[in-house]
């Protein structure tokens, strides 16, 4: 029995197909809202490169963080410029070679068939807004280090909705986890990226929060090569994201392209 | 199956053996130690050792990363001269599984070990058996339930463990990825509820499959045991 036991311990033990680091592996860390179109660009680039792309996500803030700490990683790509100039001066990246790759929208969103509608152009859509929201909380990622939480802020702030919403804010991690409340019908109505709200089946757009009329800084996404890996190499990768190719995805997933 | 759904099973399985074979020697010794050894500070290193059930594990995994992490005197140290960076790999979370599961190894094994007869160990003195003897002999075969329970709690444990995981090592797929994070990802990421039910099913047989290999060593254990006495 023992002799089992030792034979299918060293089985498992041996499975190293995770030994990753020894194969051509080009790590890439992205904003949990890039998550989903990462998979596809990645999916059409293996198609001309004999490179293993292993995709590590979550919110900026943290993938930023756990790079600093360490974390084995080729390319980051943020969804927003301010992570970028921390990781600057930590001296993981040089601002100057970063590359915008995409640009993004918010929007009010909500659960298909809540019936929350809003038209943020009239005059009283403020006391409409808290109207329509009655007792339900208004889930927001963390103003103060997520970068949706921070465009959101400052888009709430500029419509002055904050104030008036600030009691019944409930905050999330991430972008991700903020539109699960939303299309679960936790949260009456919240605010997403407009790529979300396209690529995800269960979520209404309610409104679009024109960045012409409310002032608020437009979401951009940058892709930067990472300093300490270990070739300094990025495959191209970032050079192919701004191809006409990767932007025709990046495209079809609700983001805007940058040409 | 997927490849998303085959490597974190198999790096579940990986971590949690590892994590459990970490602690084994260990966990024995400490149980001896509590349950047999009388000592100034003892209660001090019994509450220490019960540490991880009461401390948020997410609040273990920052404490691991602040100790091991690249950026620390320690990691540094580590990576500059043996070239091994633990914080973001998989023995690493290995390292933060072990940590969170050794009270659920010690606390089976200490138990028994405290249950047993001292007169057996009396007679074995007086018959001239050594210290290791002893151990060896009367107290670790008379613990072995305690230890196969430990074994098995710790392994449960090391497969489900979430917090200290994601603080310290990450979320890598392939590398420290394991089902809970796994499934963690999809709930954040995904739009499809049948990929998540899939993987929390896996997770589910994973703990069932494990349950019933442990009960059947039990078995075999305790059954050599009892045919040893007649």
């Amino acid at each position: 029995m023992i002799k089992k036991i030792i034979i299918f311990i060293t089985l498992i033990l041996s499975m190293s197909s995770y030994s990753l680091a020894q194969k051509d592996t080009l790590y890439l860390s992205v904003a949990s809202s890039l998550y989903n179109v990462s998979k596809s660009l990645v999916e059409e680039w293996k198609k001309t490169n004999n490179t293993e792309v292993v995709i590590i996500t979550g919110p900026t803030s943290l993938i930023a963080r756990q790079i600093y700490n360490g974390q084995t990683s080729d390319i980051i790509i943020t969804a927003n410029k301010d992570w970028l100039l921390w990781m600057n001066n930590k001296e993981l990246i040089n601002i100057e070679e970063a590359s915008l790759i995409a640009k993004n929208s918010l929007i009010f969103s909500s659960g298909v068939n809540k019936g929350f509608y809003i038209d943020i152009k009239s005059e009283n859509f403020r006391e409409d807004f808290i109207d329509q929201l009655s007792s339900s909380k208004f889930p927001i990622p963390h103003p103060s280090t997520v970068p949706l939480g921070i465009y959101a802020k400052e888009a709430l702030e500029s419509m002055g909705l904050w104030s008036l919403l600030e009691k019944k804010f409930v905050y999330t991690a991430s972008s991700q986890s903020n539109l699960k409340f939303i299309s679960n019908g936790d949260a009456l109505v919240g605010i997403s990226y407009l790529s979300d709200a396209i690529s995800s089946p269960n979520i209404l757009i309610v409104a679009k929060i024109d960045e012409k009329i409310f002032s608020y800084k437009k979401p951009t996404y940058w892709a930067a090569k990472i300093k300490r890996n270990k070739a300094d190499n990025d495959y191209d990768f970032i050079k192919w994201l701004r191809s006409i190719e990767a932007q025709r995805i990046i495209k079809n997933y609700g983001f805007e392209s940058i040409n | 199956m997927t490849d998303f759904e085959i490597n974190a099973l198999l790096l579940s399985i990986k971590i949690g053996i590892l994590s459990t074979i970490l602690i084994l020697v260990p966990g024995i010794f400490m149980g001896w130690v509590l349950a047999k050894k009388n000592f100034f500070g003892k209660i001090i290193v019994d509450s220490l050792i019960h540490l991880p059930l009461v401390i948020p594990p997410i609040g273990i995994g920052y404490i691991l990363l602040i100790i091991f992490g690249k950026n620390s005197f320690l990691g540094n140290f580590l990576f500059e001269n043996f070239n091994i960076n633990l914080s973001f790999s998989w023995i690493g979370a290995a390292l933060a599984c072990s940590i969170m599961s050794f009270p659920l190894m010690v606390r089976p094994i200490r138990v028994l070990m405290e249950a047993q007869d001292k007169k057996l160990d009396d007679a074995a003195r007086t018959l001239g058996a050594s210290e290791l003897k002893i151990f060896l002999s009367i107290t670790l075969p008379l613990a072995y339930p305690g230890i196969l329970a430990g074994l098995v709690l710790s392994f449960a444990r090391s497969i489900g463990e979430f917090g200290a995981t994601i603080a310290f090592v990450g979320n890598i797929p392939g590398e420290t990825q394991t089902l809970p994070l796994a499934l963690w990802t999809l709930i954040e990421t995904s739009n499809s509820n049948n990929e998540i039910i899939r993987l929390g099913l896996i997770s589910v047989c994973l703990s069932l499959v494990a349950l019933l290999i442990s009960t059947s060593i039990e078995k075999t254990f305790l059954d050599k045991l009892k045919n040893g006495k007649k």
